[in-house]
């Protein structure tokens, strides 16, 4: 049964990350674009906790802490490029104090 | 026994995998930027959520839990920071809403300086 569930959701997660990369590829801006890399590292997570289920072992789980711990560090820096190379207007505030 | 614990791991594991699924169809559906971040954000926090509760209660050991918990902090941590700082570096680049969006308290904010309360 838990088999079964694994395969459907290799599936949707892949699915999922088809439909990422339809927004990386389309995202009119470039935050659609991060958004998309944000949500498609979020989707190899799901996969590597999916291959962690199957083998009844808890390794994987390392691993999946591990994209997601890049995947919200390449976020960081992807939102720190936009909003560093704003044309024309003075650095934002909050970056004052630092 | 095992029947239960397989019932609760599909459901789980379901339970996570159709809010990831949902999540990224929102991220193609949805109008604009910044809904999309709320489509992203919050289902993919309770859709980590799901799939590391159904690992947890599949495996069944104590190490597999912490690891699971450690994940999720860093995730229920990470995830609002990270969508947080994304919609503000848009905001900041001046990208638009959508043209049926109602209001942009921000940018309000930042022309009549902060609110009274």
């Amino acid at each position: 049964m838990v088999g079964i569930v694994v395969q459907v959701g290799v599936v949707a997660l892949v699915a999922g990350i088809g439909m990422a990369m339809v927004r990386m590829v389309r995202g009119p801006e470039v935050a659609d674009r991060v958004l998309a890399a944000d949500v498609l590292s979020l989707e190899v997570v799901g996969l590597v906790i999916l291959l962690a289920v199957d083998q009844q072992r808890s390794l994987s789980l390392d691993a999946a802490l591990l994209v997601a711990v890049v995947g919200f560090a390449s976020t960081l820096a992807f939102a720190q490029f936009i909003g560093a190379t704003r044309s024309g207007t003075e650095p934002p505030d909050d970056r004052a104090g630092s | 026994m095992d029947t239960v614990r397989d019932v609760a791991t599909v459901f789980l594991l379901g339970s996570g995998l159709s809010f990831m699924l949902i999540g990224a169809w929102g991220v193609v559906r949805l109008p604009d930027a910044y809904h999309r971040l709320h489509a992203s954000s919050k289902c993919s926090t309770l859709g980590l959520f799901g799939m590391l509760a159904g690992a947890v209660v599949h495996i069944g050991t104590v190490d597999a839990l912490i690891k699971a918990a450690l994940t999720l902090l860093f995730a229920v941590v990470a995830t609002p920071v990270g969508s947080h700082i994304l919609a503000k570096a848009a905001h900041n680049t001046g990208l638009r809403q959508w043209d049926q969006t109602l209001s942009d308290e921000l940018a309000d904010d930042q022309r009549n300086g902060p609110p009274e309360v």
